[in-house]
């Protein structure tokens, strides 16, 4: 019995950090773009929507879900690219009330065209097989091998993100971006292109989140509208801008949101809307905002 | 000889403000140009429109005798145009050393290690951040970087600004070095006997138009402009 419950437990805990993981996929774009271009991308729940719709239907097509990865990551850089230049380039100075009424337009054209392109049906995406076993972890408590994978995938994609950011001559020019654009472009670079870059791959890393979550629950229409909120108060916990606060924010909104759900069910909802008000009361810029 | 960056008849407004009157300035390959006034007469508005950062209401900028209209401020800095703003404009989160390797256009004689031999303090400082060094320090950051853009022609606004003497004189110093090295320069300071004795011309803007233009010595022989437009009693 007592077996059970600690198997629960660490079910759930694992099950929380994984949730993190990919709520720092989404929140670590959420909060680039906007510390780079001081945009508000109400419509960044979408793209992890069409990331997850995009590995249903390359799955379906190719009856292989690998395939479904790259093809969230490279229709993301792609995608990301045109919508930067098409439309958030032009709404970037303009204030957010207006970004916020463009990324809700967003939401609803997304939306329709997923009704149109695929259904409004609730759709699975079968665990690849190659992972669909469980690894024992300890005692009698064994993991889903799947849900172990997105795990490392995450944190390995989220050192990748501290290593290009903080290591790099490319992540100098987005923190310099982040901080004067104009003095940016004075030194002889492009901030526009800056910009572009810091859009593609936010956009990347949400429909990968989108990809990555497909075998792990139900594809559905607004499906990403949970993660945006909850990826929007670890943007808040974590300060903006700072991708590390964003990681150590997801981690607790993902755990305790996680725990949460599984032992105090009615205090779930509440729980990580209490924690990003405490931080507000306390440290309005974020636990982990660039000082 | 063509100038690197010229103002022909510039006006310039913030809104319906009007700021710039006819500027005439041209700073030529090797020439130093010292730009004074006092606070308020339109000296940072001139540089802001020569950077490309204010749209001229009339008149025009030309960048190697052509026509500017079309660059941008990152196309006129690569064209070699440094600039040290007011301010400074330090990263405040990059190293030293990421605030300097992010300006680095390499093929010219600027080198990491040749500014850090230009300012030693700032090799001492090399990991720190930006916001932790003090504000000499933080101007030598910012001349440096400016420097390892390999510029022809290098921008200082209010380069001593708020800086104790030694510093300062250690600034000029450097500014004097960078000019030796072939860089010509616009300078924009307060300290009029620093910018006299390095300047081969100045122009003294009052309300945003030209009141004088011309050698050193002739300001000098003029006590009455000196006084009047820059303070400064003969």
């Amino acid at each position: 019995m007592q077996n059970a419950g600690v198997s629960t437990f660490l079910a759930q805990l694992l099950n929380g950090l994984q949730y993190g993981l990919l709520l720092f996929l989404i929140g670590s774009g959420l909060t680039l773009i906007f510390g780079v271009m001081r945009v508000i991308n109400l419509a960044h729940g979408s793209l992890f929507m069409i990331g997850a719709y995009l590995a249903y239907v390359v799955a379906g097509w190719t009856g292989s879900f690998w395939f479904a990865l790259p093809a969230a990551i490279s229709g993301g850089i792609l995608f990301g690219t045109f919508l930067e230049a098409a439309l958030f380039r032009r709404f970037r100075d303009r204030e957010h009330l207006d970004q916020v009424l463009l990324t809700f337009a967003l939401i609803l054209i997304f939306e329709e065209a997923r009704s149109i392109l695929v259904d409004n049906q609730f759709h699975s995406v079968a665990v690849p097989e190659l992972l669909d076993f469980s690894i024992p972890i300890v005692g009698g408590f064994a993991y889903s091998a799947y849900r172990l994978a997105v795990l490392a995938v995450c944190l390995a994609v989220a050192g990748l993100m501290v290593l290009v950011v903080e290591r790099t001559n490319i992540g100098a020019s987005i923190r310099a971006a982040a901080e004067n654009p104009e003095m940016v472009g004075l030194l002889g670079l492009d901030a526009r292109r800056i910009h572009m870059l810091v859009f593609a791959a936010g956009t990347a890393l949400a429909m990968l989140a989108g990809a990555l979550a497909a075998p792990l629950q139900s594809v559905y229409p607004n499906m990403g509208d949970g993660f945006l909120i909850l990826s929007f108060i670890v943007v808040v916990i974590g300060g903006l801008g700072s991708i590390g606060g964003a990681f150590w924010a997801a981690l607790l909104v993902g755990t305790i949101d996680t725990l949460g759900k599984a032992y105090v069910p009615q205090l779930a909802g509440i729980a990580v809307c209490g924690l990003m008000a405490l931080v507000l009361l306390v440290r309005p810029s974020g636990l982990f905002a660039r000082g | 000889m063509t100038a690197i960056l010229e103002a022909k008849g510039l006006s310039a407004s913030y809104g319906t403000n009007l700021v710039l009157h006819d500027i005439q300035i041209a700073i030529h390959p090797g020439e130093v140009v010292g730009l004074m006034g006092r606070n308020g007469m339109g000296k940072t508005t001139l540089i802001r429109s020569l950077l490309g950062l204010l749209p001229p209401r009339s008149g025009s900028v030309l960048l190697d005798g052509v026509d500017a209209a079309s660059l941008k401020p990152f196309q006129r800095a690569r064209a070699g145009i440094a600039t040290v703003p007011e301010g400074r404009g330090i990263f405040a989160s990059l190293s030293v050393r990421e605030n300097l390797r992010f300006a680095a256009r390499p093929g010219g004689a600027w080198t990491e290690e040749r500014v850090l031999s230009v300012f030693p303090r700032l090799a001492e400082r090399i990991l720190h951040r930006g916001n932790h060094l003090s504000g000499g320090e933080q101007q030598m950051l910012a001349i440096g970087r400016a420097l390892m853009t390999n510029p022809r022609l290098m921008i200082l606004d209010e380069a001593t600004e708020g800086l104790a003497p030694l510093i300062r004189d250690e600034i000029w110093h450097t500014i004097a070095l960078v000019r030796d090295a072939g860089v010509a320069i616009l300078v924009v300071d307060k300290t009029v006997s620093a910018v006299l004795s390095l300047a081969d011309r100045v122009v003294v803007l009052v309300k945003g138009a030209t009141v004088y233009s011309g050698a050193p010595d002739g300001l000098l022989r003029d006590p009455a402009t000196m006084h009047r437009h820059l303070g400064v009693d003969g």
